[in-house]
């Protein structure tokens, strides 16, 4: 008797437990699925590493020597037109001599629309991230900490720079490598979103691990339609904004979805 | 109660272990530490500790004891402490340190500094712990120039007076006297963790506790804006652009990477992090060292070329030595910094704000023997 009533309250029991912890589903399974953005650097189309000596618009030898830049918030649009957000930071590090690197991004998904149809992230720290942002506030090694944002953070600004790109470029055609040129977009007003349609939709499951390869043509970021500045010209962007803004409009040329 | 049992039986087995070897210089106890917070100052960052090597206050005792001890040396002449002065914030005054038998170096000691908080040591950055850094220097041939073998033996055997067992110190601080180069190290480093300085007059004035002068206050103002004048640099704001690698977050004042800072054109004489990294674009570049008690620490630069605060500003000004790996920062095109004699002294006046006496004459930070 005891026996029998004990089989019959254990799946009483169950089914209440999971009736009041919200459960969307029996036996759903709402692990995060993991985005991998996978981004080549390249210059005109031809793949580079930091440290390559390449060719710029004018014939002048050019040397990237630093490249960083923070990616946020990268997003799913599912085919009802909904977009599905990680709400995760990453900053890409491509030094030292490194041609590429991959963010990882946890990303939830379920069962229910799961069927995806673009892929979109932003360039740079969100602004509720970007304001009066404290590093202290975060692990050493956090994107946004002090050890994991060095080189990244303004302090004049209290904010993180959304990319990073340093280099050094010859006078003219032939001559030595020696000026150098900093840009550095920051602050708000230069956090830009890019959006890309994915060739074909994708269904993604709890668990699964989906890369993206993307390539970031730097040459495009000097020349592109949000229009074109003199790389030995430009100094340091960051009091410069003319330059930082064609830079940052110039980073949806430059950020191409390759597959 | 099994458990119990078993802590019984475990503290009764090490105790006759430990008689058994006949340690000769000390009562065998049961083996308990105190742990160690490290207290973060207003401002800091978190301090990661190692999960393998959490602080005690045991440990720091020892490790103080062992960064003092002239038997990790090759003729027992010298201890970490030698090269690193209290008057000097941890560092040297001399622009290279003298090793055993009068053994010049060939870099500049670092001052010892809020080491925890540091993610790389030494000027090129081949150590990528305290614990590893505290490692190189015993054994390097123009330091202390002694294997750790023969520096355990000594600590293990040697008879260091009434007052000082090493078996019996690191049974207390590790749970066992058997005397390696792992827990000497690992013991060096908490002590060197415990290192901290956060009272300088800057430290004060972010907490509120005290004013800057309106010279030190411009200077603070100088270091944080952009190098150069806008006409001949774009995006200069006439400032001493010091923040790009001296960053300010957490209050470090260094962003623990390497710089080229114009310093040479060239570089056989000093290679620098590329013979760490292999990476040719790492040729001539050195660690970002931290400001804290940069007036105290004198010479300057990984070689101590520079004597003087004035000098180093100086440099800073003139732009640098053009060459393949100078920092994008350096204005070495464009003139230099430009800054005005009245900037330079505001400059230095903030330099000196950093100065924190109260960590160089701590006692917990002294020569204990």
């Amino acid at each position: 008797m005891t026996h029998n009533f004990r089989n019959f309250i254990l799946p009483i029991a169950i089914i209440v437990l999971l009736f009041s912890a919200g459960c969307r589903g029996c036996g759903e399974d709402t692990s995060p699925a993991v985005i991998g953005l996978y981004t080549q650097i390249t210059w005109n189309g031809e793949n580079i590493s930091i440290g390559d000596t390449v060719i710029d618009i004018e014939g002048r030898e050019v040397r990237p020597e630093k490249l960083l830049s923070y990616i946020s918030n990268i997003s799913l649009r599912q085919i009802n037109g909904g977009w599905v957000n990680s709400q995760s930071l990453a900053l890409l590090d491509f030094m030292p001599s490194s041609d590429f690197v991959d963010g990882v991004f946890p990303f939830e998904v379920f069962i229910e629309n799961n069927v995806f149809d673009s892929i979109r992230f932003s360039v740079g720290v969100p602004s509720e991230l970007n304001t009066d942002a404290v590093p202290t506030n975060y692990p050493n090694d956090h994107p946004l900490g002090v050890v994991g944002s060095a080189d990244m953070f303004w302090p004049l600004m209290s904010s993180y720079f959304t990319m990073r790109f340093e280099g050094k470029v010859a006078n003219t055609p032939g001559e030595e490598i020696i000026t150098p040129f900093a840009m550095h977009p920051a602050t708000n007003p230069l956090f830009r979103t890019l959006a890309f349609a994915l060739p074909n939709t994708i269904t993604l499951y709890p668990r699964d691990i989906r890369s993206f390869q993307f390539e970031l043509d730097l040459a495009k970021t000097i020349s592109g339609s949000g229009g074109t500045f003199n790389l030995n010209e430009i100094g340091h962007t960051m009091g410069n904004a003319e330059n930082a803004i064609v830079f940052v409009d110039n980073l949806k040329d430059a950020w191409t979805l390759v597959e | 109660m099994i458990l119990n049992s078993s802590k019984y039986l475990s503290a009764t087995f090490i105790t006759i272990i430990m008689l058994a070897v006949g340690c000769d210089c000390g009562k065998i106890v049961t083996w308990n530490t105190t742990p160690y917070t490290v207290e973060i100052p207003a401002f800091f960052p978190p301090m990661d500790i190692p999960a393998d090597n959490p602080m005690t206050v045991e440990g720091i005792k020892l490790g103080r004891l062992l960064f003092w001890e002239k038997a990790l040396s090759l003729d027992k002449t010298i201890s970490c402490g030698s090269c690193h002065t209290p008057d000097a914030s941890f560092s040297d005054s001399d622009q290279f340190s003298t090793g055993v038998n009068g053994t010049l170096g060939n870099r500049n000691a670092s001052a010892i500094i809020n080491m925890g908080w540091s993610t790389s040591f030494f000027w090129d950055g081949r150590a990528e712990s305290l614990e590893d850094q505290a490692r190189a220097p015993v054994v390097h041939p123009l330091e202390m120039n002694v294997d750790w073998g023969t520096v355990v033996s000594r600590l293990q055997n040697d008879d260091f007076g009434d007052e000082l067992c090493y078996p019996q110190l690191f049974f207390d601080a590790f749970g066992t006297d058997d005397i390696s180069e792992n827990l000497s190290v690992k013991a060096i480093a908490q002590f060197m963790r415990t290192m901290i300085s956060a009272d300088s007059k800057f430290d004060k004035w972010r907490r509120g506790e005290t004013q800057l002068t309106d010279l030190e206050y411009m200077g603070y103002q100088l270091f944080l804006k952009e190098g150069g004048d806008p006409e001949e640099t774009p995006g200069g704001e006439f400032g001493a652009d010091c923040f790009h690698c001296h960053g300010e977050a957490g209050l470090q004042f260094s962003d623990y990477l390497f710089h080229n800072n114009g310093l040479d054109a060239t570089f056989e004489n000093d290679p620098g992090r590329v013979d760490v990294t292999g990476w040719v674009l790492d040729s001539g570049k050195f660690k970002t060292p931290t400001l804290r008690n940069v007036a105290l620490s004198a010479p300057f630069m990984h070689d101590g070329r520079f004597n003087t605060l004035e000098e180093v500003v100086e440099h800073y000004n003139s732009g640098g030595v053009p060459s393949t790996t100078i920092d994008t920062f350096m204005k070495y095109t464009t003139g230099g910094l430009q800054l005005a004699p009245q900037q330079k002294e505001a400059l230095l006046a903030f330099l000196h704000a950093l100065t924190d006496t109260t960590f160089t004459v701590n006692p917990d930070f002294q020569d204990p023997h």
